[in-house]
Formats: C-alpha cells, structure tokens, sequence
C-alpha cells in the first residue's frame, strides 16, 4: 500500500487530508513541524510527502532542502502545500526541492491527480 | 500507648464530644447524689409525701430517681419543699443550684455547636453529597459569566464551585447579580483545588460537568500552575460512572501543551489569552467580526451544533448544504483513535465533493436546536465569475493603545497572519523592555512585524494626539493594566473618550477601532462613539467555556475557526460573489461560495447589519458595501 507522509502543524487541515487520503486507499503518516518531518521520512522512507510550508521548529522550505540533500530521501516526491498565495512561492518551493506544488484550500482531486503523477513517474 | 490515647482524647475534644461526655457525666453523677438523700435516710414519712415520693412506684430507686431528676431539671420545684426537713431542703438546694449550672452549660453547648455548623457552613467546609452535579473549580471573573449563562439557558443541574477564596467573596459576586443567575441552583464551596480530598469533598468523582477556571493572575512565574495541578488530579480521578464533561483553563498559550500533558490529553484546554487575543486581532483584520462572534457564542442565537442524521450518508457536503433551509452545515465530525484514547476529530468547510461517510457527524451552524432537513435541491449554478478567490485581510499599520499582560499574545497572532513586514506601534505607560520582556522569555521572534514602542498616558490628550491615530488602518484599545488598581477598563473608557473628542475636533472619521472591556456593564457606556467593535473579554472566555463544557467537540471547532492557518470566519465583499444587479438568495450565495471552496454563514448589510444562517430561499438585492460572511481557509497574499 502507497504511504505518504503528511507534515502540518494544524490539526484539522491533518486529520481532514489523513481522512480523505485513507477513503482513497492510501496509508498515511504524520509529522506536526518540519523536524518531526525530516525524522519520519529518514526512519519510515514514505511514498511520497505533503509537506505544509509554514511550519514551527524547522519551516518546509527547510525540511525540503534537508530532506532533497539526504540520500536517504532524497528520491522521495514532495508536494508543497502552503497558503500563501503568491506566484513566487511556487518557485520558492521548487528551488527548494519540492517536486511539485499546491495551494490551500486543497482541492482533493486536484491533489490526486499530482500525487498519482509523482508516484507513477 | 499515651500518645495514642492522647490524640484520641483531643481529637475528642477538637469534635466537640468530650464536653457533652463531661456534662452528662457530671450530671447522672448529681442525680446520684440526689438519690442517696432517701437511701441514706434523711426523709421522714412526712417529707416523703410532701415530696412526692409515695411509694406509687416503688418506694425506692425509682422513686428517688424521680425526685432526683425532678429537682435537677426544674429549679422551681424546689418551691414546693415548704414543710420539709432542713437536710432535704439543703439536698434539694443544691440539686437546683447545680442543676441551673449544668442546664446553663448544656444549653451553652448546644448554642456553641449550633454557631459552629453555621460558621462551617458560610466558610464552605463541608461535604458535599451529589450526583450529576456541574462543578466549577476556581475562581476569576469568568465565574460569574459562565453562571449567567448557565442561566440564559435554564440549566438545571446544581452547580457546585469549589474554590480558594471565601464563600463570602464568592457570594458577593453571585449577590450582585442575583437577577442574572435566576433560576440556578447554587452551592458554594470553599477549598484548594489542588488537594485530592478537597474535590472529593465536593464529590469531583459523581459530578456530571466540571469546568476548571484559571486562578487570577498573581504576578508569579507560573500563573498556571494551580490549574495544571487540578488537571493532574482530574486525571488521576476514578468516576464512579459515565466520564464528566470536562474542559479547562488556562491563562498563557505556552502552558497549553503541558496542561494538555496534565490532563492526560483527554480534557479541552482553553487558553483564555490565546481565545481573547485572537478574537482582538481578527476584529482588527474584519470590522465588525465582533457581532458574528458575539451571535457565535451567545445562548440564544445561532450555535455551533453536531448531530446524527445516518439518513444523509453518502451525500455530498455539497448537495447536504442546500438541503437546510434555516441552517448551515459547517463540516464534520469522527473518532479517532489515539494512543491515549479516543479524540473527536473536525473538519470544517470540507469540500463540496466530499461524501459524508458512516460514522460522521454533522457540524451546523443554526438557531434551532435539532435542525431538520428537506429533499435535495440540486441548485442551478448561477453565472458568477470568480474574478480572485478573496484573500484574508492584514493591516499593515496597525496601534495598539494600552497593557496588559497579553500583548505579547496579541502580537504573536498579529505576526502569524502576517506575511512580512506589519507595522505595530505600541503606546502604553510601559517600556520597550517591558513589552517585549515575556516574548524573549519564550524565545518568540516576531519575524513579520515591525514593532515601535511609545511610552506615555494614553489617557493624556497630547500624548494620544501625538501618536497620530489616523496614520493607522486600525486601532486596538486594551484593558490596561499598565496602571495597576482593579479597574482596566477605566483607561480603556478614557481613552475612547478622547479619541471621540479628537475625531470630533478634527472633523475626520478615525479608523477602525477594536476596544477591549472587561466588565460587561461598560459596554454600554461606549457603544456608538466610534466606528468600533467592542470585544467583552470575560463574557467570551465564560462564554467560550460554558458552550465547550456542555459540548466538547465545540474546544476543537473554536481553537480552529480562532487559529491562524487554518479555516477562519472573514467578511468579504457581496460583489465578489454575485455579477448580478438583480436580487439573488441566499441559496444562490451558498453556491456561489461553495465555487470557491468557502461556506456561506450570513450576510452583512447596511440596512440589516449581520444576518446569520438566514433563510436559503431568501432574496436579497446586495450592494457594494454589503459583505457576505464565509467560512474560509485563510489565503495570504
């Protein structure tokens, strides 16, 4: 079964994504900051990571970069997730190493569409 | 062995028992005494007529038991010992003396053991024997509010509270408001709630309810620290039965976390500094949000309900929205399971394609208490553009006039909606250091606001015309507590007093206005002068946890709809909804936002001002400065 790793530091943002997630077979993980993050994808090497950008501890752009530089998990997909809605931080979550991009509020079939994408590729 | 018996013999006496032993002792011993005039022989035939002892009984003990009795108890019998010898009549004479003495001391004792259970019983120390009770442990101002609200609803179990002030105290504050808390059945207690056997005395372990105050603020390092221990024990505790409602208190958003920890993260924690800053900060970024919370938390206006409707499973949150006509669905609810237990989970403003599963329940938004729904409406799409989806409002020049000590709360919202560089001018009677002081004992680094700090009398005409109030996109005025003295709200009603008079001197319309109260009766008082929402703090916190500790699903719901980063209630242009000049309903609204991922709570207008869950089918004509009130996923730009 596909795993994907959710990092967000908001609780019902986490258990609404966990819950659609399940319904739609995936297992899921989850990690409350950007450190928690890293350690969960060193220790469990996930499918693919969710990854909120604004996060406490160590932020995503952080946890992205930290986690593209591991060899450990350097080839795990990470979706950027963030709020901000301005057109550079798409490119700021790319440079950082995220494979891919999306804005809140998510929209789940958008989201699938990515993740499907990232894992067949 | 005689230490033993010693502390039998004081705790003997610390009961009150030994002296009623000693006068009952003292008093078989004179009737003995009494008795022994006859068997001694000191009566001839003629005293024994004259007092009364004539052998009807037995001409022996019970007859001078009688006689003995008689003269112990009834000083005035002896009176009737006219005739008798002079060694009865001096028997008898003592008997009476001694029995005015003993009778006296009796009488004495009953009177003092009586003044006793009374005093016991104003202090608040006795045990108190219930079954389904509301316990209220603590005591602050919210105490009085989450009474007052106990009774706009007609609560009916008693409500007992617990706390570490006189029940003297506690029942001048009750007194005070005797009207608003008609109806209630209230008892007082007064006791650490910190000691184990202080909430057994209150009988912690049959209660049906228990809301745990925070202990006012001493100036300590820990203010908390008394809550987090009645979490401690709260955990510990055993119920005898169906687990109680719980929820608690606490002060700072930092000790959240570890009174989560304390209640064995299965009790609701309110940080009231984090409920009433975040309340401040989202009036500043949405004029007038006040009202929607004040109607959000009020007893007898819409609420925040969860109920079961399996009938709707499987259908889309979507199509669920429009089957209420008076009332709006909000999102969900389920159990999660958890190494420490169970835990309710929510998800609000769920997407429309969303299917409700099994064991979800549903989150409305409604007057009514057990909402009903109608068939489903399949709603035509009306020809709305999405021009931009609206993005969460953020001042970028924002005052905060006044102190108190949640500032540094107030700030730190203030920095997590911002993106970067908000602006915060800051003027109080107190320092730079002193503002900043408990944000750098938490390690907070504001990394989106610029922060300038004025010291000086916001009550002092020029030092408050010198700070240019007009400069800004909003103003928020705080209970001050830079002052010292009980009363925060005196700076507060001077200040708007003279902001009043400036803007009238000026002729210019100031900015938005936030004002923070925290007596409920000043409200009043300021309503109208200026463009202001008016946040009564201690009526939101009471509020906030009356509603989680008769619903606790409510504690997650409220720390999401106040949080930054997640969903909130934001007020956004109608035009930014409807192309059409024509009237459209609400219905048509409820679409229109659900095309942008948001929900639909109301409308605001200036002929109607806040209109929550009005009905779907309603038309309304919405002009350029009506606002329509969603639940959204916050969007900075």
């Amino acid at each position: 079964m596909t795993t994907i790793l959710i990092v967000e530091d908001n609780e019902m943002n986490r258990d609404m994504l966990m819950r659609r997630l399940q319904r739609k077979g995936f297992e899921t993980q989850i990690a409350v900051n950007g450190q928690e993050g890293v350690d969960a994808a060193k220790n469990d090497s996930p499918d693919l990571i969710l990854l909120d950008m604004s996060l406490p501890i160590m932020d995503g752009w952080t946890a992205a970069g930290v986690l593209k530089a591991d060899l450990s998990t350097r080839d795990i997909p990470i979706i950027a997730l963030t709020a901000h809605a301005m057109q550079g931080d798409r490119q700021k979550a790319i440079d950082a190493g995220c494979d891919d991009y999306d804005t809140k509020p998510v929209n789940l079939q958008r989201l699938l569409g990515k993740i499907e994408a990232l894992l067949s590729g | 062995m005689k230490q033993r018996l010693q502390y039998l013999v004081s705790q003997l006496f610390a009961r009150g028992v030994a002296q009623y032993l000693a006068v009952l002792s003292v008093f078989t011993l004179v009737i003995l005494i009494g008795m022994n005039a006859y068997f001694v022989g000191l009566f001839d035939e003629q005293a024994l007529t004259a007092e009364g002892i004539r052998g009807d009984v037995d001409r022996g003990f019970w007859d001078s038991l009688w006689w003995s009795v008689k003269h112990v108890l009834d000083p005035g019998a002896f009176a009737e010992d006219y005739g008798a010898n002079w060694p009865v009549l001096a028997i008898s004479l003592a008997l009476s003396v001694a029995g005015l003495g003993l009778l006296g001391t009796f009488i004495a004792l009953v009177s003092s053991t009586f003044q006793k259970s009374l005093e016991s019983s104003k202090r608040g120390n006795s045990v108190v024997i219930e079954r389904g009770h509301t316990l209220i442990l603590g005591w602050n101002q919210s105490v009085t509010g989450i009474l007052r609200y106990f009774a706009d609803i007609n609560y009916q179990p008693r409500i007992v509270i617990l706390a570490p002030v006189g029940v003297q105290h506690m029942q001048d504050a009750i007194e005070s408001g005797r009207d608003d808390y008609r109806g209630l059945n209230i008892v007082l207690r007064s006791g650490l709630t910190s000691d184990a056997a202080e909430l057994q005395r209150v009988a912690l372990g049959d209660a049906g309810c228990v809301i745990s105050v925070a202990h006012t603020r001493s100036g300590s390092d820990h203010p908390d620290i008394g809550s987090i221990k009645t979490l401690m024990l709260l955990d510990l505790q055993r119920w005898s039965g169906v687990r109680p409602a719980l929820v608690a208190e606490v002060t700072e958003r930092q000790n959240s976390d570890i009174a989560d920890i304390a209640g064995g993260r299965q009790i609701p924690i309110v940080s009231s500094g984090e409920v009433i800053s975040r309340v401040l900060v989202q009036c500043v970024r949405y004029p007038g949000l006040s009202e929607v919370y004040a109607a959000l938390f009020s007893p007898r206006d819409n609420n925040i309900i969860v109920a079961e409707y399996p009938e709707l499973e499987g259908d889309t949150f979507g199509s669920i929205a429009h089957r209420f006509a008076t009332s709006v669905p909000i999102g969900f609810t389920w159990t999660v399971q958890t190494s420490q237990g169970q835990r309710t989970a929510c998800a609000l403003n769920v997407e429309p394609d969303y299917d409700m599963a099994a064991d979800e329940q549903l989150v409305l938004l409604s007057a009514e208490t057990s909402p009903s729904f109608g068939p489903d409406q399949n709603p035509q799409v009306i020809p709305a553009t999405i021009r931009n989806q609206p993005r969460s409002a953020v001042p970028q020049n924002v005052a905060i006039i006044g102190w108190n000590r949640n500032i540094d709360e107030v700030l730190q919202e203030m920095n997590a909606h911002a993106a970067q560089g908000v602006h915060v001018t800051i003027l109080s009677n107190v320092t730079h250091d002193e503002v900043m002081a408990p944000l750098n004992r938490i390690g907070h680094t504001l990394e989106n606001l610029e922060i300038e700090v004025k010291t000086g009398d916001p009550v002092d005409r020029q030092v408050l015309a010198s700070l240019d109030p007009w400069a800004f996109e909003g103003l928020m005025l705080l209970a001050d507590h830079s002052r010292g003295g009980g009363d925060a709200d005196a700076s507060t009603i001077m200040t708007t007093l003279m902001l009043t008079d400036l803007q009238r001197e000026m002729g210019r319309a100031l900015p938005h206005v936030v004002i923070e109260l925290e007596d409920k009766g000043n409200r009043s008082l300021l309503e109208g002068r200026l463009d202001a929402d008016i946040v009564v703090t201690t009526e939101l916190v009471s509020r906030h946890l009356a509603q989680i500790s008769q619903q606790q699903v409510l504690g997650a719901i409220y720390r999401e709809l106040l949080s930054a980063g997640g969903m909130e209630i934001a007020l956004h242009a109608a035009t930014d909804y409807t192309d059409s000049d024509e009237a459209v309903t609400f219905r048509e609204l409820t679409l229109a936002a659900q095309q942008r991922y948001q929900v639909a709570l109301g409308i605001r207008t200036d002929r109607d001002g806040f209109v929550i869950s009005p009905n779907k089918d309603e038309s309304w004509s919405l002009g350029k400065n009506d606002q329509l009130v969603v639940l959204a996923q916050q969007i900075y730009d």
